[in-house]
């Protein structure tokens, strides 16, 4: 085949020739120019990489033999800045139309901006969404006629260059598909450029001319379009294009150097060996054990929870365990609950059906539940009497044991409201005694914030030595 | 048309080497016709011209006529869409003052 022979057959797909773009069409010379910049700058084909969107522009990379993907319709940026994240070595190009880019990718090209990382956009605007006939499309000059428009474009075109200026970029510049070594330039640079970089390439197309009377814009670009090496504000305005085009760089900086995060202190001081509570793991023998914990938000129940689940996962690690949580919307005052798992197999279902240990911090959930509080025949409430209406309990059946302490009266009399959580722990494990008190106490070291550690563990004390007077 | 070369605007040229390039033409690729034309348009040396054979899909190719005149620019491989058209360096020729001094006059 002749074409193995043609410089550039390392890098184009050769099975995928000959390609499908119409007479006359220059977005195949853009292919060209990337795959110079490529051989210019010496890179190893392996390391580059191509993703694109959906559109006319978007074929190139079916035909060029890297690393390519070709992504959901104005998800190229995204998707390469996954490919980015995931390979830093990498030197990562998103090839697409204005309707890809600007139009349905819009929100991803300015969050690209914000993100700062190393791609290459190169955006090839050729006025609309030519692939399905020339619908218009963000970049549709004003008055152009479009199968959509067909008395001229109403609305005021968006102006790539300027909006890429706005969202950061660090590298912007405008070329043609007419000017090809000043692309090839521009592309090098933005190569090298470390920040997110973004080339406006103006090509022409076939529906674009027949619609609007224009013999040819590839000449119209020529004619009228005018490298400058310095470029002003004036510049960047291209609403009349057809008079007037300015090619060039318009920012090649280094990437911007971000201030520091003052907004966001570092509060975590590490604990000292003073909480250093040492605890034995032993074999619990529980089989299948289904622990919830209820109340309103804000009491703590999602924190106890996690407490309960570290502390029977140091005194038994070969347990296993799930932790599944329920709230509504509202942080605070809506009806909570926790559920627990611990089984010595496999957790095939994570949801607690009928819990073996309830503990009832408020009456909120049964009450939503109509008055009904679920438990297992054989099981064990312990309730928070300062908070649980105890008519709920009433129709319980005799094997249920009840445990009751005034938890957050204690808490609220002793410490503060905040740890009535803790308190309940303690007097969970002095009359459960499933799990040992110092397999707790780590646990509560653990979760607590830093800082807070004396007071939950004090509050767990005064649970633990709790008796009903 | 060809002017008389006047001694004194280009006394100091001096002679020298430029490439010298086989063109090829993948004909079966070849978009060509009244829309596309770049590499005829844009060949610095008028090495190509329209042809009038139709390839299978219907466009008409250019064809080569003056082999020995190609300098190497690789514009037309540069411009072509398709990647029908490539280069090759095949040598160097050697480019007296006189025929340099030509082309400036009449370019």
């Amino acid at each position: 085949m002749e074409i193995d022979q043609h410089p550039y057959a390392d890098i184009l797909r050769k099975e995928m020739m000959p390609n499908i773009w119409c007479p006359g069409c220059r977005i195949g010379r853009i292919k060209n120019t990337f795959i110079e910049t490529i051989q210019q700058l010496g890179y190893d084909p392996d390391k580059c990489t191509v993703v694109s969107g959906i559109g006319c522009s978007s074929r190139i990379a079916g035909y060029l033999n890297l690393d390519t993907i070709h992504a959901t319709h104005g998800r190229a940026i995204p998707t390469a800045l996954g490919v980015k994240l995931a390979n830093p070595e990498l030197k990562v190009s998103v090839m697409g139309g204005d309707g890809d880019i600007l139009g349905i990718g819009g929100n991803h090209f300015l969050a690209l901006g914000r993100h700062g990382q190393d791609l290459n956009v190169f955006c090839m605007n050729n006025f609309g969404y030519s692939m399905t006939g020339f619908q218009h499309g963000p970049t549709t000059p004003f008055g152009a006629r479009t199968i959509t428009t067909s008395s001229g474009n109403p609305y005021a075109p968006v102006n790539p260059v300027a909006v890429a200026m706005a969202a950061g970029y660090t590298f912007v510049a405008r070329s043609t598909s007419a000017h090809p070594y000043h692309l090839i330039d521009c592309m090098v640079s933005a190569m090298k450029n470390r920040g997110p970089s973004f080339i406006e390439i103006l090509v022409p197309c076939m529906l674009y001319e027949r619609r609007n009377k224009i013999k040819s814009l590839e000449a119209l670009f020529l004619d009228k379009a005018k490298i400058k090496e310095t470029l002003s504000a004036e510049d960047i305005d291209q609403s009349d294009f057809m008079k007037r085009i300015s090619l060039g760089i318009f920012r090649d900086d280094p990437v911007r150097q971000r201030p520091q995060l003052s907004l966001v202190k570092s509060t975590k001081k590490v604990a000292a060996g003073k909480f250093d509570i040492k605890y034995k793991s032993r074999a619990s023998g529980i089989k299948y054990m289904q622990i919830r914990m209820e109340g309103t938000g804000g009491q703590g129940i999602v924190q106890g929870g996690k407490v309960m689940i570290k502390a029977a996962m140091n005194m038994d690690p070969k347990l296993n365990s799930t932790l599944t949580k329920r709230y509504g919307p509202e942080m605070k005052g809506g009806s909570c609950l926790t559920d627990v798992l611990l089984s010595s197999q496999h957790v095939d279902y994570p949801f607690v059906d009928v819990p073996d240990l309830l503990l009832m911090m408020s009456g909120l959930v049964a009450k939503e539940r109509g008055g009904k509080v679920i438990i297992n025949d054989k099981g064990t409430i312990v309730v928070d009497e300062s908070m649980v209406d105890l008519s709920l309990l009433e129709n319980l059946p005799k094997t249920v044991k009840v445990f009751k302490i005034p938890a957050t009266q204690i808490a609220r009399e002793n410490f503060r409201v905040v740890v009535a959580n803790n308190v309940l722990m303690g007097f969970v494990c002095k009359t459960t005694s499933i799990i040992d008190k110092n397999c707790f106490k780590a646990a509560i070291v653990k979760s607590a914030p830093p800082g807070t550690e004396e007071l939950n563990l004090s509050a767990f004390e005064s649970g633990y030595k709790y008796k009903k007077s | 048309m060809k002017h008389e070369v006047s001694p004194v605007r280009y006394w100091n040229i001096q002679e020298c080497t430029i490439p010298v390039g086989k063109v090829t033409i993948i004909a079966n690729f070849c978009k060509g016709g009244e829309d596309c034309d770049d590499c005829i348009r844009f060949c610095p040396e008028k090495v190509l011209e329209r042809g009038t054979v139709p390839n299978e899909r219907g466009f008409f190719p250019p064809i080569l006529v003056d082999d020995g005149k190609c300098t190497v620019c690789g514009r037309c491989q540069l411009y072509c869409s398709e990647n029908a058209i490539f280069v090759e360096k095949t040598g160097e020729r050697v480019v007296t003052p006189d025929e340099i001094a030509h082309r400036e006059e009449n370019s």
